[in-house]
């Protein structure tokens, strides 16, 4: 039982990168805007869709098709900003989650009455490729997606960090009121942080596309992991996203072969639950971090 | 009055008078999941009980009344409540037709009893759901428990002696989703596959909507055994299969439950890996002979108008809400003359369809009022199919199948 522990291991580092990918664009629309997105599952699927049409019609691969999806709904995103989310921004939290929760469920409805309730998927020739390293057999199209995750986690760092657009959304974060005295422009950067968050999802469902059925609901199942895995990271961080991510995947993994695949979820919860007793602001993430704060 | 007005009067006169000539139309509630998660199949039984509705208004009605279908969107048992309330007090609908969905159905059924209504099953297989003792409610489909009892007796009677094998020498293993549907299927397939003496290597739950699934896999690829029978609902199945292949996990035989596994999303998700994988359910492809003349005729019509409206075949789920439909229409209503519950109770009680009266094979008789199944048809049954050359065929029970099963066992995932 013990010599199948390494191939566990592998297993859960891929599901977290998944995991991770799913949960950075949410961390970053919430870390920016204060706002929890719950449209954000409607964004990937979304996404989906737009890599199974390209493939379909086109024959284009899901992976390449990123990137004309990532910018149409990069574009939908500032939209929504602009004549949703724009409108709540300072509202109670209960219309804000009203606003996105309303979202979600039109999204759903209109993908549902556009494209029907089947299931639909992409095969391609490495949809069900695995390589063998070591004697390990890791999947190729997880083992994608968590380059994926790492790559895209690393850009957003760096850019928030080393670049001028990136300090003046942190500084915004800070201080809305004081950014925008100093002549940063906070309305632009609000559009452009959710254009970007949501721009993620875009580009995590053409990662998934070939993993995962494409189908209108497929954001809620894909989804609900990556809140928890947001809130252990540490609400509004890129790298606690990450590590959260790969903590859940791994948990999942092992307690899920060594105890009970039913009860995979149930031990990773309390494990959540244990480790935000100790870290109530999340692993990485500050206390109080829905006033102020960004890493 | 000038001459436009006369004309006008003269117009509306002619459009209406017909409808005046008619008979009011018979207007009955049909319950299915129309949006979320669901609605894929909740919408092919729906479309399956349009076509009969069709087929008998063409056929003039029934005692001079058109039939009209009243749907309400049964997406979660909240709604399917809510829905059934509406329909049975609102619209004071006395006959309500549904579910798909096992765990709607228990919520929609509820309302509907207690408001003296009657309830018409054509999909929901969950074997509680005519443990109840209802008056009122009728299921015309087969239990889950019958579905898993046929998976356990096909790897007896099919796959064992394909493999030249003592069942006692086989591994079994038996994998589902933790919902009522597939928690009821899989405990049948296990208890059985122990009656019929194999080796039981394990019974696993999963999450259905899991993203991953690979703890299953690994447990399965460390049980090691010859036949997995797995009860699953969407995403879940596709990832079994490319899990199993990813991780290098071969098995001699898989048969799935239902659902998901008789879909051609299914197939459209493996490609050439679907062939030699089981599908245990009813189907619309059964052996003609095992069917009535009014039966195959019917199966064809049915067949032919799914095919034009939807430009697919229809699936099971689709066949059963027609043949279910079909048979409340043409076999009850008819004969009872009325929507009033008792006369509709009474009709339906007596019900005599001998087997091979239906298009799925079925006969109907409803297990009477001491039977602890009351409102169960006693002469349903699934059926074995196989995907070969990317198409499902019949290939058990003798009766019914058009084909015998091949590729047992499955070949390595390299060569498949």
């Amino acid at each position: 039982m013990l010599s199948i522990l390494p191939q566990l291991i592998a297993s859960g580092l891929l599901i977290g990168g998944v995991y991770a990918l799913l949960s950075i664009g949410l961390t970053l629309i919430f870390g920016v805007l204060r706002i929890v997105n719950f449209a954000q599952g409607e964004f990937i699927m979304l996404a989906m869709f737009g890599a199974f049409w390209a493939n379909t019609l086109l024959g284009i691969d899901p992976y390449l098709s990123a990137l004309v999806v990532v910018p149409v709904i990069f574009f939908i995103g500032m939209l929504v900003e602009r004549y949703v989310i724009q409108r709540i921004l300072f509202a109670a939290h209960s219309m804000q989650i009203f606003a996105t929760f309303g979202l979600s469920v039109l999204m759903q409805n209109l993908a549902l009455t556009f494209w029907g309730p089947d299931y639909r998927s992409v095969t391609t020739s490495y949809t069900s490729q695995s390589f063998t390293i070591a004697g390990l057999s890791l999947s190729a199209t997880s083992l994608f997606a968590f380059i994926a995750a790492i790559v895209m986690a690393t850009g957003l760092i760096g850019f928030l960090h080393f670049t001028r657009g990136g300090r003046a959304l942190r500084a915004m974060v800070q201080n809305r009121y004081a950014a925008s005295l100093m002549g940063v422009d906070t309305k632009r950067l609000n559009r452009l942080a959710f254009g970007c968050g949501v721009g993620c999802a875009a580009i995590s469902g053409c990662i998934l596309t070939p993993m995962y059925y494409t189908f209108p609901t497929v954001g809620v199942d894909l989804i609900i992991t990556a809140f928890v895995v947001v809130v252990l990271g540490g609400m509004g961080s890129v790298a606690g996203a990450v590590v959260g991510g790969l903590i859940i995947g791994i948990a999942q993994t092992l307690t899920g072969f060594y105890l009970s695949v039913e009860f995979k979820d149930v031990i990773a919860l309390l494990l959540f639950i244990v480790i935000l007793l100790i870290r109530p602001q999340g692993l990485f993430g500050r206390a109080g971090t829905e006033d102020i704060g960004m890493k | 009055m000038n001459l436009r007005r006369v004309l006008l009067a003269s117009m509306t006169a002619l459009i209406f008078t017909p409808l005046h000539a008619q008979q009011a139309p018979w207007k009955i509630g049909a319950l299915y999941p129309l949006t979320g998660s669901l609605a894929l199949l909740g919408t092919e039984n729906l479309n399956g009980a349009k076509i009969a509705v069709d087929m008998i208004n063409e056929q003039g009605g029934i005692a001079g009344h058109k039939i009209e279908l009243v749907t309400g969107d049964a997406s979660t048992p909240d709604k399917a409540q809510s829905e059934a309330e509406r329909l049975s007090s609102l619209e004071n609908l006395k006959v309500i037709t549904g579910t798909y969905s096992s765990g709607l159905s228990f919520a929609a059924s509820q309302v509907v009893e207690r408001r003296g209504g009657i309830y018409w099953e054509t999909g929901g297989i969950s074997d509680g759901l005519t443990k109840r003792g209802f008056k009122n409610y009728f299921r015309v489909v087969f239990t889950a428990s019958q579905n898993g009892q046929l998976a356990a007796g096909l790897a007896k009677d099919v796959i064992a002696k394909s493999l030249k094998k003592d069942p006692k020498d086989i591994k079994v293993m038996v994998i589902h989703e933790d919902s009522d549907y597939g928690t009821s299927v899989a405990t049948a397939a296990e208890t059985r596959a122990k009656e019929l003496g194999f080796a039981i290597a394990a019974k696993t739950a999963y999450k259905a909507t899991s993203t991953d699934l690979a703890p299953l896999i690994l447990r399965m690829k460390a049980e090691a055994p010859n036949i997995v029978i797995a009860s699953s609902y969407a995403t879940d199945a596709l990832l079994i299969q490319r899990q199993m292949k990813q991780l290098g996990v071969n098995v001699d035989a898989f048969i799935g439950t239902g659902g998901i596994y008789g879909l051609p999303s299914f197939a459209e998700g493996l490609g050439n890996a679907v062939n030699g994988i089981f599908d245990t359910e009813g189907s619309a492809n059964i052996n003609t002979s095992a069917l009535s003349k009014d039966a195959a005729k019917q199966l064809e019509d049915f067949k032919k108008r799914f095919q034009s409206a939807h430009g697919k075949p229809p699936s099971y789920v689709g066949t059963q809400g027609f043949v279910g439909t079909y048979v409340l229409l043409d076999n009850v209503l008819r004969k009872a003359g009325s929507l009033e519950p008792d006369q509709v109770r009474a009709v339906a009680a007596a019900l005599d369809i001998p087997d091979g009266g239906t298009a799925l094979g079925w006969g109907v008789k409803f297990a009477g009022e001491s039977d602890p199944m009351r409102g169960q048809n006693i002469r349903s049954y699934p059926v074995a199919q196989q995907w070969q050359n990317g198409k499902l065929v019949v290939v058990s029970p003798d009766k019914t199948k058009t084909t015998d099963a091949i590729l047992m066992p499955l070949p390595a995932w390299d060569k498949r």
